[in-house]
């Protein structure tokens, strides 16, 4: 699935893809000293909001964002498939949101799919995957 | 950030046990992949203990019941996906064809319509049919059952939806 053209404006919709977008050049520029965890394991990064993890990987395929739960058993297969891939990407685990980021993250996302479906991956916020379907995922990550 | 809901494993054979004779009784199959399906049986508990009803485990939910009353399990969409995919789309409930191992369950796509498409109208007075009958009719929006009585059955018998689920057919 790839983003349609039109859509929701700018304004309270792509903040966090952009704020994710921002920090991964920042860590390409070198910037920020290498995060504390070891690949696939989840790290701090500064600047990016605190319920957003970063799973750090050797493979850089531009931002990429995975939204899911951590009780859906298809968003584990997703962050696996990540993980045997070795990407660098960004984990958000909807279980753990109060209602306020709750709603920003649905509003986020919604520029991809407003049904709410997960798990859902964002892929350099213009190509977006909805399931866990590796043919799909990697076409996307490509 | 809110804290991980604490899940037990009595808590989650228990609801399974439950859904899987639910499910039986009514002519649905779970999914024999337990490991899988133990999973998705703890969100539905999480989903309970954080918005008080279990919301699919494998969609974000609003936190508002009558935002997610169709995404509730089981869903809306749930008898549609198992008749075209052999699958719900958290794939907790398969089909006889998936259960006999004559199908493989593979990716579902979005059936959910966009929440504008959501609101439905009351299909109360939108027949062309003039009835005159002695009870109004109520269906169940997950399975199609239907009844005539003065109101919805607190459970359906078939699915075990709960009230809050039906509308009014005629």
């Amino acid at each position: 699935m790839t983003l349609p053209a039109s859509g929701p404006g700018p304004a309270g919709v792509l903040p966090l893809l952009l704020v994710i977008a921002a920090a991964s050049l920042v860590l390409l520029a070198g910037c920020i000293t290498a995060p504390p965890g070891g690949q696939g394991q989840p790290a701090v990064t500064p600047g990016i909001p605190s319920y957003v993890q970063h799973m750090p990987g050797a493979v850089d395929r531009g931002s990429v964002l995975l939204v899911g739960r951590s009780s859906c058993p298809h968003c584990q297969n997703a962050k696996k498939i990540l993980a045997n891939l070795s990407v660098d990407y960004y984990w958000i685990d909807s279980d753990t949101l109060d209602q306020a980021n709750s709603t920003k993250v649905l509003q986020a996302v919604s520029v991809c799919s407003d049904t709410n479906y997960v798990p859902m991956l964002v892929v350099r916020g213009e190509k977006c995957v909805i399931g866990d379907n590796e043919t799909e995922i990697r076409s996307a990550l490509a | 950030m809110t804290e991980v809901q604490k899940v037990s494993d009595q808590e989650i054979a228990a609801l399974h046990e439950r859904l899987a004779r639910e499910a039986e009784e009514g002519g649905y199959h779970l999914n024999p992949d337990m490991p899988f399906v133990r999973g998705l049986v703890r969100g539905l508990i999480v989903n309970t203990k954080r918005y008080g009803y279990q919301s699919c485990p494998c969609r974000l939910a609003a936190g508002e019941k009558k935002a997610d009353l169709d995404i509730i399990c089981p869903c809306d969409y749930r008898d549609p996906d198992l008749g075209e995919y052999g699958a719900c789309y958290c794939a907790l409930y398969v089909s006889d064809e998936v259960l006999a191992g004559k199908r493989k369950v593979s990716s579902i796509p979005e059936r959910r319509p966009s929440p504008e498409a959501r609101i439905r109208p009351s299909l109360t007075g939108t027949t062309s049919v003039t009835l005159s009958l002695p009870y109004p009719i109520w269906r169940c929006r997950v399975c199609g059952y239907l009844c005539a009585r003065d109101g919805p059955p607190d459970v359906c018998p078939i699915c075990k939806a709960k009230k809050d689920r039906f509308e009014r057919f005629f």
